[in-house]
């Protein structure tokens, strides 16, 4: 498994919420939605607090001599019922705040009073289990299953005089299943974090592994629910009053004005509209800081993490800027068999993120021949999977090839239209993932699977499909292949799923089989098999094969020549025996090195490569490897050592392997000078 | 199957009755003496007395309830207070009628949302995408019975296209039909969203993709169907939506369905109408949702093929 | 003969699986753990061996009573272990977990995560804690600036350090190790396994090494434990195991991986899929995809014993050459080169 932060497709900048309160409230201030709304917010919250001041008039003062006054911008208004009068003549611009007050102050009780409500009872039922959760959760399921507005009414219904207190009961209680479930689901599956199990470990009893641990998470969650209802709340609020259940009139409360106008709708307008303006307005502010807030505090909420990579994009616009910065070799048609199989030249992919460019792969060249196998070898960061996706050209948004060809018998897959590539993808070139089962579609069944690909790819009818998906299966070693085709892909294991995977892929008999890390998420046994068949496969059809490992060891069983990546960048390239026992990169070298692998002499000591790898926003001067490497100079950090010929077909990129600097053998003297100081 | 069925029939009935349960005590409880409320204040003792007894309010609450529950096992709903026509009848009377506003309903919320859904995915950050989501936060603030009062005042009042209460033909349905979506499409169009695009963005739409599957295809059935699962519970989210959102617009429209009855039920204090219009709604609500319940473990593989 | 510092008699441990789906049909019982006995001494580090799905998290999650065990016994220092003396075994034996990224908690200070150990046993605190939390973190090969930090800004290699002080303040005698470099990246796997063995070599440490990567677990390990569907199949010391693998299961697990300097090395095949593990295969559960498997090893599941001095086989063939087995296989029979 690789290591997540330094990813082979950049992600974004850890989403994750941070504890501490200056960093969460500068992240909040970027967000346009949240400053957006919190300024309405706050104003409108101003204006409900200071309303007894900014009034002009007693809300419930009468004038009936001015009633039905329309706003001051009207013909007929005056300036001092601003926004007009209602039938009994009462100011509607003192209404309007003190009907904010009120709204403001019901809902924010009723939400504080589901937020606790609910919080308790969550912790309960997720920390405690069993029995009490059950229960808990069907007197939820209970109460959902009936529309709480209904309820609402009837009981506000049957008392005579409501005050506050009824209607904050009345809204607050029901609220308690709304955080009950969200906060019981974020407990079970934070106890399950290793973390918790860790406090546990540690000799942390249920309780402080519930407030050290459990709780900073929860908290933001139940922040973010609890402003997305509130707005809920103030509209639930108006809506009974409007249907007559709310305050008793003659308090004023929006839905209760918006009631009142509508009896004089024709005439007055103005008393519909501005009190559902006032509402809208509201509302809007609170959902708006509640998104903004949602995004920096609880993004797990949103589910789906890297909110910019936009994965909806078809592979469109992979190549943007390629047009403009290389010559390129004459595209479409015309296929130069004297040329490479594949040759991939100087390729550069870029993601464009939020806030800054990623370089994912950057001058990366390497060859390979038909029928041959290639094995890209790297760490996390090392750019290994963008290249083989880039080849494919099917690199997850936003990256793009900025430079560079990648040519397929002489025709550049990089500056093709997207139809022509549509066309090459599983006819020519095929791919198989890491993740067997999860590449195939979970509720389609393997047989229909395999027959859409067929037929994609040969004229055949379905029956005929159905024989050739059978053939497919048994070709991959697959014992049961009618009943194979009948399952779904969560019925079989990793090593069956993938066998399924590398048949569709192999259905069109492409020239070229790209296998991004195929073996990784599977046992050691099955990892075996699983390579065996690939090989076996793809030398009986004479199909190319770019195997892309982090394991050094099976490359050299597998490949034929091989291509070391180290963030984004080529160390060496070339036949995989030279390479293995002839390194001509100090990277190459030390990888070996630090493997600790099954042929190691008892008592030698692992040789670990000091440092980290580079993070793939770091940009690099000099060699990349420059800060780990022992045989490092100043050169070194200072010029990016270009890729030269160091052998028969072989690349590397290194100063020690420069004329200047001595010899094609300088890095083996250097080793062992190294090793052995008292040599000469 | 069968076990299955049986415990969650169990199980709605549980619901169901607990909530009758629950109002029909609630009502009595909280509620003023309704047979002193239906007399003109400051009447005579002995014929508000007879009023109780007609209404059958005067005995002790658990014979009532008693009755009650007989009554029910009868399909018999009790009398309104008002007027004493069989409570049954009044809702046959009405039901068909919100049963068509929420049909029509449903079927139009789902249209829009599944289309807007699903382009604003796949033009995601571009200018349709932002749009929908400024139509998705408007409506999400906008309070339905301003909504409607709104249209009212303009299509009715301003231009006369159409009717503004009563239900007089299927130009009637447009208002209320429109106020409806508009509170119902704001989660939907999210929910559908959220879920292509998420879908988009799966392992196997990639590696569909490098098979040679035509984008339209990975589209339209490869995302579509893995999406389509969570999109079936959106409709028991609608239905609940609806029943919530008809006692509004039923009320604003005066449209002569269930939600309208039972409002004016409560106003008037008449309890077994109030009761009946509850029964309905629970059964509603919790019928629909054990027909998604089923529908979704028929539909995915995952749960039906579950024991291999 | 010293007492071991770990003895495990019969440890076995069940899980009630529900399957069926929707309906809630059917409950199958998993042994993750079956019926397992080995002990560790002070100071050696047992590595335990197997694919997934062969219980050997489950193993070390029991053994530390973070699972409850179904029965059998754990001694530690010669003193069996129930529930109530389970917070005495905290002090004495930790755990450092395999994934880095979700085995420290995102919102807490590292000095508090490192910290907070010390805290729980009353160990140290103020000062005296700051103090300890910074040696510790020395002692990983982190500066002791890292105590302000939180989780997120550092990288995989340099959170699973802090795991390791974090296991380390109580000073205890044993650490299991759950995989806890399979998740890094090679090159800095190499540091963290040095490291263990430097903390070892300082503390006085006993490991039980659990990984599915046998060249780590033999650079890591005196001893190994091969562990398969719940039971264990071999155990011996490190250079017995890897020179003369008894158990056909170990053969094939050893043959199957990739060799650098071997390209030609025979391989030995092993057919079919692992079993479900609520549905175990009868007698000995590998058979199924064995070679040398006879009627007797589906009716008779064989008990582990010492087929040689100190090197114990759970198989009735245990001594037989591969080459010798059934022609009933397809394949035929190959030879390793060791």
């Amino acid at each position: 498994m690789t290591e997540l932060t330094v990813g082979d497709t950049p992600k974004e900048p850890k989403a994750e919420a941070t504890a501490s309160g200056g960093r969460t409230l500068r992240r909040l201030l970027k967000r346009r939605s949240f400053v957006v709304g919190a300024a309405g917010l706050v104003l409108i919250v101003m204006i409900a607090i200071l309303a007894p001041v900014l009034a002009g008039h007693d809300p419930n003062e009468q004038d009936l001599f001015n009633s039905l006054v329309p706003p001051a911008w009207y013909a007929n208004g005056v300036p001092e019922y601003l926004l007009g009068t209602d039938t009994l003549g009462r100011d509607v611009a003192s209404r309007l705040m003190y009907g904010a007050r009120n709204s403001l102050i019901i809902a924010t009780c009723a939400v504080l009073l589901s937020a606790v409500l609910g919080t308790l009872a969550g912790l309960f039922a997720g920390f405690t289990g069993g029995w009490w959760d059950s229960v808990i959760m069907r007197l939820g399921d209970m109460q959902l299953a009936f529309p709480f507005i209904l309820l609402a009414i009837i009981v506000l219904g049957v008392i005579t005089d409501r005050t506050a207190v009824h209607l904050i009961l009345v809204l607050g209680i029901p609220g308690w299943i709304l955080y009950a479930r969200v906060v019981r689901s974020r407990v079970l599956s934070e106890r399950d974090k290793d973390y918790v199990r860790a406090a546990k470990a540690l000799g942390a009893s249920p309780l402080r592994q519930m407030r050290k641990y459990v709780l900073p998470s929860v908290w933001r969650v139940v922040l973010v629910i609890a402003m997305l209802d509130f707005g809920f709340v103030i509209l639930v609020e108006a809506t009974l009053s409007f249907l007559g259940f709310g305050l008793t009139p003659p308090t004023p409360s929006w839905g209760g004005m918006l009631a009142d106008g509508r009896k004089n709708m024709i005439i007055a307008p103005w008393l519909s509209i501005l009190p559902g303006l006032a509402i809208m307005v509201t509302v809007l502010a609170i959902n708006l800081t509640a998104d903004g807030a949602a995004e920096v505090l609880d993004p797990k909420l949103k589910k789906g993490m890297f909110r910019r990579l936009r994965r909806a994009a078809p592979p469109a616009a992979q190549t943007v800027a390629a047009s403009a910065s290389t010559p390129r070799v004459t595209p479409s048609a015309n296929r130069d068999t004297t040329a490479q199989f594949l040759e991939v030249r100087d390729l550069q992919v870029e993601f464009p993120l939020e806030d800054r460019t990623v370089t994912a792969v950057r001058q990366v060249s390497f060859t390979l021949e038909r029928g041959k196998t290639l094995g890209i070898v790297g760490e996390s960061g090392s750019g290994k999977s963008v290249t083989a996706s880039a080849i494919i050209q099917l690199i997850d948004p936003p990256g793009r090839v900025t430079r560079g060809s990648i040519l397929l018998e002489g025709r550049d897959l990089a500056s093709i239209s997207n139809k022509e590539m549509a066309q090459l993808r599983g006819k020519t070139i095929g791919m198989i993932f890491q993740n067997p089962t999860s590449s195939l579609n979970p509720v389609i069944s393997i047989g229909a699977q395999m027959v859409e690909t067929i037929r994609q790819h040969h004229a055949v009818s379905a029956v005929e499909a159905k024989a050739m998906a059978t053939r497919a299966l048994m070709d991959v070693g697959i014992g049961d292949p009618q009943g194979v085709l009948t399952r779904y892909p969560f019925h079989l294991s990793g090593g069956m799923n993938q066998r399924v995977m590398i048949a569709l892929a192999m259905i069109a008999q492409p020239d070229l089989l790209i296998a991004d890390e195929p073996t990784t998420a599977l046992d050691v046994t099955t990892q075996a098999q699983i390579l065996e068949q690939l090989r076996d496969i793809t030398q009986e059809r004479q199909t190319a094969l770019i195997l892309i490992t982090h394991d050094i060891a099976l490359v050299r069983e597998y490949a034929d020549s091989v291509v070391v990546l180290y963030a984004g960048h080529v160390c060496e390239s070339g036949p995989v025996a030279d390479i293995l026992y002839d390194p001509k990169h100090p990277y190459t070298q030390a990888l070996i090195e630090s493997v600790p692998r099954i042929d190691l002499e008892p008592g030698e000591r692992l040789a670990a490569i000091p440092g980290e790898l580079p993070s793939a926003s770091d940009t690099l001067i000099g060699c990349p490897f420059a800060p780990r490497c022992r045989h490092a100079a100043d050169v070194c950090v200072n010029i990016e050592p270009p890729l030269i010929a160091v052998g028969e077909a072989r690349l590397a990129a290194c100063h020690l392997n420069e004329p200047a600097s001595g010899h094609p053998g300088a890095l083996k003297e250097a080793v062992r000078r190294q090793d052995d100081p008292a040599a000469s | 199957m069968l076990v299955y069925l049986l415990k969650r029939s169990l199980q709605m009935a549980v619901v169901v009755f607990g909530v009758i349960t629950l109002v029909f005590f609630i009502l009595r409880i909280a509620s003023g003496d309704p047979a002193r409320l239906m007399n003109p204040p400051g009447q005579q003792e002995e014929i508000v007395q007879l009023t109780r007894e007609r209404l059958g309010t005067d005995r002790p609450l658990l014979v009532q309830f008693g009755d009650y529950l007989l009554g029910l096992a009868r399909l018999d709903l009790g009398t309104s207070f008002h007027g004493g026509q069989p409570v049954l009848d009044e809702i046959l009377r009405t039901l068909p009628n919100t049963a068509m506003l929420a049909i029509v309903t449903i079927v139009f919320s789902s249209t829009i949302a599944l289309i807007l859904g699903i382009g604003a995915a796949l033009q995601a950050d571009k200018l349709f995408d932002r749009i929908v989501l400024v139509y998705v936060s408007l409506a999400l603030a906008t309070p339905s019975f301003w909504l409607a009062i709104v249209l009212v005042l303009y299509f009715s009042v301003q231009l006369r296209w159409l009717p503004a209460i009563d239900l007089v033909g299927p130009q009637s349905f447009v208002l209320p039909v429109v106020t409806l979506a508009v509170a119902l499409t704001p989660v939907l169009i999210r929910t559908v969203r959220q879920s292509f695009l998420e879908a988009l963005g799966d392992d196997h739409v990639r590696a569909a993709r490098a098979r040679g599957i035509p984008e339209h295809r990975v589209i339209l059935i490869h995302a579509l169907k893995v999406t389509s699962l969570p999109l079936i519970t959106l409709i028991g989210l609608q239905l609940g939506l609806i029943l919530a959102g008809s006692y509004v617009v039923e009320y604003i429209f005066n449209w002569p369905g269930i939600g309208k009855l039972t409002l004016d039920a409560v106003a008037g204090r008449n309890f077994p109408m109030i009761q009946g219009g509850v029964l309905v709604a629970a059964l509603a609500f919790v019928f629909v949702n054990f027909l998604v319940d089923l529908a979704y473990a028929a539909l995915d593989p995952r749960i039906r093929l579950s024991a291999r | 003969m010293t007492q071991p510092l770990l003895e495990v008699r019969s440890l076995t441990k069940y899980f009630n699986v529900q399957a069926g789906g929707a309906l809630g049909f059917g409950r199958k019982i998993v042994r993750a753990v079956d019926d397992v006995s080995f002990t560790i001494s002070a100071g050696e580090t047992l590595g335990l061996v197997g694919e997934s799905g062969c219980g050997k998290s489950t193993l070390a999650r029991t053994i530390l009573f973070l699972e409850e065990p179904t029965s059998g016994e754990i001694l530690f220092q010669g003193q069996p272990l129930t529930g109530k003396r389970v917070l005495e075994l905290r002090r004495q034996a930790q755990i450092v977990f395999q994934d880095p990224y979700s085995s420290l908690p995102p919102r807490m200070k590292i000095g508090s995560i490192v910290g907070d150990p010390l805290v729980i046993h009353g160990l140290a605190r103020g000062g005296e804690l700051k103090d300890r939390v910074a040696q510790l973190l020395e002692d990983v090969g982190l500066k002791p600036n890292t105590a302000d930090r939180f989780a997120y800004e550092l990288s995989g290699g340099q959170r699973q350090r802090v795991g390791i002080a974090r296991a380390l303040a109580v000073q205890p005698s044993l650490v299991i190790a759950d995989e806890s470099v399979s998740s890094l990246d090679v090159s800095v796997q190499a540091q963290i396994l040095n490291l263990l063995q430097d903390l070892q070599q300082r503390h006085q440490l006993a490991y039980l090494f659990v990984s599915h990567d046998l060249g780590v677990v033999k650079y890591m390990s005196h001893r190994i434990a091969v562990m398969y569907l719940g039971k264990i199949v071999e155990l011996t010391t490190t250079d017995k195991l890897y020179q003369q693998p008894l158990n056909p299961y170990t053969r094939a697990l050893l043959s199957a991986i990739p060799k650098m300097h071997d390209r030609d090395h025979r391989r030995v095949p092993l057919k079919g899929e692992p079993p479900d593990p609520a549905k175990p295969p009868p007698g000995c559960k590998f058979h199924p995809r064995c070679l040398l498997a006879q009627e007797l090893c589906s009716q008779d599941a064989p008990e582990l014993k010492e087929w040689q001095p100190g090197h114990f086989a759970a198989c009735h063939f245990a001594l037989d050459d591969i080459g010798a087995g059934s022609a009933v296989r397809q394949q035929p029979a190959k030879e390793i080169e060791s």
